[in-house]
């Protein structure tokens, strides 16, 4: 069955402009380019509007948005010679983020775009903390119900706080207006991106740093890789810093005596096939800010006085690595530079790898 | 002579800009190569026997796990390890957005019938007519097919007979649900449509929908509707009745409710008879169960190809050559696929004699082993039950050359293929050794047997003549007959003692209340024995009512007696049990506790408070009906952010709150 496509579909109009200026002293030493810019797209092809299912197929896609989407770039770079030693200094900073400055959403749903909304919000439950014991979870019960959540609450799990004040722990009409216990708490666009690039010769030695990362980034990952028990036999995960877990006198593991008591854990209490520890919440969601040293590489000309006696025009040894270091507050878990590509759960991907090479490059 | 020169390079000009325009309005008129566009499809034959087959949603077997003989879990035939939300009030909760409330399938019906039928009317549409016939009635059929699975789920339901623009307020419209006997009419009315056009033998032959598919099918519709309205009677869960939500809401409303059963029991008993008339039951050799490879009862159920089975009316073949498969013996030949018939059920089946086990006389040889619960009994039970020594494949031998048979049951072992219950499926088992690896099940999955048009006809004319008539004990012998039972069902219902039927049996009950009529009963428990493990279970017992009396007692699932002589079963060799009862400490338990009985109950082995169904399955009345989620009030409601404004009325005891359970 064919889908519907809107007769009135048309050209999206875009409105931009921005300020920059172009900075070179010192001799050409120090160059510096600055960047702003401002986007304004009119008329834009947004998310479906929302229809009563009824309709029974997609709603069609119309021009039914405008967003905004600034920004700037800086990139700085000195460069210079003191005596023998050459070096040279690049760094990029950037940054932008898009927010839907129009978009009908009469209903105000949470699910879909809404004016004022910036791309990549990331809504959540506030984190009051573990319950160590069953009477500390049975004093928050007494003010709050986590029923609509989950039943049977007990010590080692979360305990929400109720920002709504209504007395009980939910997600409302997952409106606007109605969104619950649940408020923006966090943002997962990659914010402030930044490189460094180290370049340094001396006498025959070359040395190259590049350094990149990113300044501010909110996560709020999934899946059995993040939480250990997660979805049952077939999808939970046991690494090293899923033994953190909650545990007290009554644990099986405990009993067994395979584990000590863990009050002060930081994942909750595990259990399979029910999320309701893991509701995305302050107090997991992680900083995937990193900065990483993407690649090393030390290289040595041999002087070409010695090569050319033997017919040969540059001859230049070295070595290389890539992704060496990485600094990062995130969990070990994952890498914060591939923690939003899988299209399963968090972790689920192709890691990237560590590479060390050694070469010589030969040219006649 | 310059000029003309000049001319000619303008007119050559000209020329060119005329050719590049036009053939410009040629390229961007052209249709897409790759695609098929609306205008040029269903036109003919092929094009409509293409669309219908693609509509085709039954259940049948995929994915791992053992198939649609694992339909019946979450019943009182059948238990899983896990257990379902409808158990336990308050956790099956009203849903934010999605849920059943949906219209694809309904639309891709209405889009074909609006297109083709005007076509087909004026005989533009090419090909054989008698298939162009049968595969508008294909489509016919889906969509009451479709309907009928919603008014399963919520009753009263939308009646949508044509694709509806985008547009806000045809679609509000359009939302209003129409009483549930309305809705179960125009089922009725598509599948007439559908009797009129199919074929009784299909292009394709038994893997497409046939007139007796349809049949059939009316056949189910009908009953289900006769007895929901006859058992949920007096309750709001049908039109018109006390509390019903749908009162001031729908528009020219008018119920003479005995009026409509009386119609859906007469239309039942028609289709039924139908069918039954003309489609003869499988022969049953009645073996003993060692080996029923040859027996064409038995294997109709794991048999590559089923078209040489009278009974089986449509199914579904696979090619495991070519990537379509399943698991079924993955599971059912090899383990126990985390599944089990309770004792419930097992208890149920009577002795060939005809007499329940309980009955004085019945030579019943009791259960002290699983296969002592086989002697004497019901062929069904000895057939479908799969016990220790019994053989598993008829194709290879173990290395020693002994016959591969089964083991002791493994109630204990890792979920995905446990014996849950210690009593194992044994229905859809093939002999054939390659059927039982990973993803080469090449068996045909049954989507209508029938057996069930034999069973429809004697339910409803029972119901509605109040007595067994002559077609009615035609029909419930030859099943008898076949199944390996006393013939004289009278045997069985004169010996039938209710108060013992009900520890086995939820569809003892009515409305709460335990069956006085013995003859009723029985047409119940055929029913029940005849299609163990083929996903029919929990419909019938909603349709019966036959729930509410867990709301005061609930019902705990028991399987084989683990805590008899069979607790031998599991020793280590040196003497020490295997079996870790339930509650002991510091060790994970296995089986439920000795103490609180010798039968295996599933649900007892976890006894801590996470465990929602400790104390037995419980019920909430509104669970009958699924609830309709929050979205599709908010965005029919005339207030924003109001329920209460929607056209769009909830289910009787559900809320219209998010993530809140049921209050009734």
């Amino acid at each position: 069955m064919p889908g519907i496509i809107s007769s009135l579909l048309t050209w999206e109009r875009v409105n931009s402009w921005n300020v920059g200026f172009d900075l070179a002293m010192l001799d050409n030493k120090l160059t510096v380019n600055f960047d702003y810019f401002n986007r304004n797209t009119f008329d834009m092809v947004g998310p479906a509007p929302e229809l009563p299912v009824i309709l029974g197929t997609g709603v069609p896609q119309i021009n039914n948005a405008d967003m905004k989407s600034y920004g700037f770039e800086v990139e700085a770079r000195w460069q210079d010679k003191i005596g023998k030693f050459g070096y040279s200094v690049r760094g990029v900073l950037s940054d932008d983020q898009q927010e839907v400055t129009k978009y009908p959403n009469p209903t105000g749903s949470l699910s879909t775009w809404y004016a004022g909304r910036k791309m990549g919000e990331i809504w959540g439950y506030e984190t009051i903390g573990i319950a160590k014991t069953q009477a500390e979870m049975d004093a928050h019960l007494a003010n709050v119900n986590q029923n609509s959540l989950s039943s049977k609450w007990g010590a080692g799990d979360i305990m929400y706080r109720d920002l709504n004040d209504n007395k009980r722990i939910d997600s409302g009409s997952n409106t606007l207006a109605d969104p619950g216990d649940r408020k923006i708490i966090g943002n997962s666009t990659p914010r402030f991106r930044y490189s460094l690039d180290l370049n340094g010769q001396y006498s025959g030695f070359d040395l190259r740093i590049f350094l990149q990362g990113v300044g501010k980034r909110d996560w709020m990952p999934n899946g059995p890789y993040f939480w250990g028990a997660s979805g049952g036999m077939w999808q939970s995960a046991g690494f090293t810093e899923h033994m953190d877990f909650f545990r007290d006198e009554t644990s099986v593991m405990v009993q067994a005596g395979l584990a000590e008591v863990n009050t002060d854990s930081y994942f909750p209490k595990p259990y399979f096939n029910t999320g309701k520890n893991q509701q995305t919440q302050t107090r997991y969601l992680q900083s995937a800010a990193y900065l990483r040293v993407k690649n090393l590489q030390l290289g040595y000309t041999i002087p070409a006085n010695l090569t050319q006696k033997v017919g040969i025009g540059r001859a230049r040894l070295y070595v290389s690595g890539e992704n060496l270091l990485t600094i990062t507050p995130l969990t070990k878990i994952f890498d914060p530079e591939t923690v939003a590509l899988s299209g399963w759960n968090d972790g689920k991907t192709y890691p990237l790898a560590k590479v060390y090479s050694f070469g010589l490059s030969v040219n006649f | 002579m310059k000029n003309t020169t000049k001319y000619s390079v303008f007119a050559i000009f000209i020329a060119v800009m005329a050719l590049g325009f036009t053939s410009c309005d040629d390229y961007l008129d052209r249709t897409p190569l790759s695609n098929v566009t609306p205008t040029d499809y269903l036109w003919n034959e092929n094009d409509l026997g293409a669309y219908a087959i693609a509509r085709y949603s039954f259940p049948t077997h995929g994915g791992w796990g053992p198939g649609t003989h694992g339909n019946d879990n979450h019943t009182d035939n059948q238990a899983t390890s896990g257990y379902a939300s409808r158990w336990t009030p308050g956790e099956y909760r009203v849903p934010q957005s999605g849920g059943s409330w949906n219209f694809g399938n309904i639309r891709q019906a209405n889009y074909f019938l609006e297109t083709v039928i005007p076509r087909w009317k004026a005989g533009a549409i090419s090909g054989n007519v008698n298939n162009v016939n049968h595969y508008i009635g294909e489509v016919y059929f889906m969509r009451a097919y479709e309907y009928f699975g919603k008014v399963q789920a919520f009753g009263d339901f939308p009646i949508v007979k044509n694709t509806l623009p985008d547009q806000m307020e045809p679609l509000v419209d359009a939302s209003k649900r129409r009483p549930r006997n309305e809705v179960a009419r125009f089922i009725i009315s598509d599948l007439d449509s559908a009797i009129m056009l199919l074929n009784t033998a299909p292009p394709g032959g038994k893997n497409r929908i046939s007139k007796y598919s349809a049949l059939l099918f009316k056949s189910r519709v009908a009953l289900h509707e006769a007895t929901w309205l006859t058992y949920h009677k007096g309750t709001a869960r049908v039109p018109g009745g006390p509390g019903w939500p749908g009162t001031g809401k729908v528009d020219n409303f008018s119920i003479n409710i005995d009026a409509e059963i009386d119609y859906f029991l007469t239309q039942a008993m028609s289709a039924a008879a139908e069918v039954a008339d003309n489609v003869p039951l499988v022969n049953n050799t009645k073996d003993n169960g060692y080996n029923s490879s040859q027996n064409p009862y038995f294997k109709m159920f794991g048999d590559d190809d089923l078209n040489k089975y009278s009974e089986v009316l449509l199914w579904r073949a696979y090619k495991p050559s070519e990537g379509i498969n399943h698991n079924v013996n993955h599971y059912i030949n090899q383990n126990g696929g985390n599944t089990g018939y309770t004792r419930g059920l097992v208890d149920n089946f009577p002795m060939a004699n005809g007499l329940p086990i309980y009955a004085a006389g019945s030579g019943y040889a009791g259960d002290d082993s699983v296969q002592m619960v086989k002697i004497g009994r019901d062929n069904r039970l000895v057939l479908f039950l799969k016990t220790p020594s019994d053989l598993r494949f008829t194709d290879k031998n173990n290395a020693n050359g002994t016959p591969v048979v089964e083991g002791r049951p493994d109630i204990i072992g890792l979920q995905e293929t446990r014996y849950v219950t210690g009593y194992a499926l044994k229905k859809g088992m093939s002999y054939f050794a390659i059927n039982s690896e990973g993803s080469m099940g090449s068996t045909g999955s049954i989507v209508f047997r029938a057996v069930e048009a034999y069973l429809n006809y004697i339910e409803a004319s029972y119901l509605k003549e109040k007595t067994v008539n002559a077609k009615a004990n035609g029909y419930w012998r030859a099943i008898r007959e076949r199944a390996g039972i006393e013939p004289d069902y009278m045997v069985t219902v004169n010996a039938t003692d209710m108060s013992q039927e009900a520890k086995n049996d939820m569809a003892a009950y009515s409305a709460g209340q335990m069956l006085t009529d013995k003859v009723l009963y029985n047409i119940r428990r055929e029913r029940r024995l005849e299609l163990i493990a083929e996903g029919m279970r929990y419909d019938d017992l909603k349709r019966w009512s036959a729930l509410n009396q867990l709301k005061t007692n609930p019902y705990i699932v028991e399987g084989m007696k683990v805590w008899g002589p069979m607790q031998n079963w599991y020793k280590n060799t040196d003497g020490t049990s295997q079996l870790i009862e339930a509650g002991t400490a510091g060790k994970t338990p296995n089986v439920s506790k000795k103490s609180e009985s010798l039968y295996l109950r599933p649900y007892r082995i976890n006894i801590s408070d996470q465990n929602l169904v400790r104390d037995g399955y419980k019920w909430a009345n509104a669970h009958y009906l699924e609830p309709i989620a929050i979205q599709h009030f908010l965005i029919t409601a005339s207030t924003t952010g109001d329920p209460a404004t929607s056209v769009i009325y909830q289910n009787p005891g559900w809320p219209t709150v998010a993530n809140t359970g049921a209050t009734d």
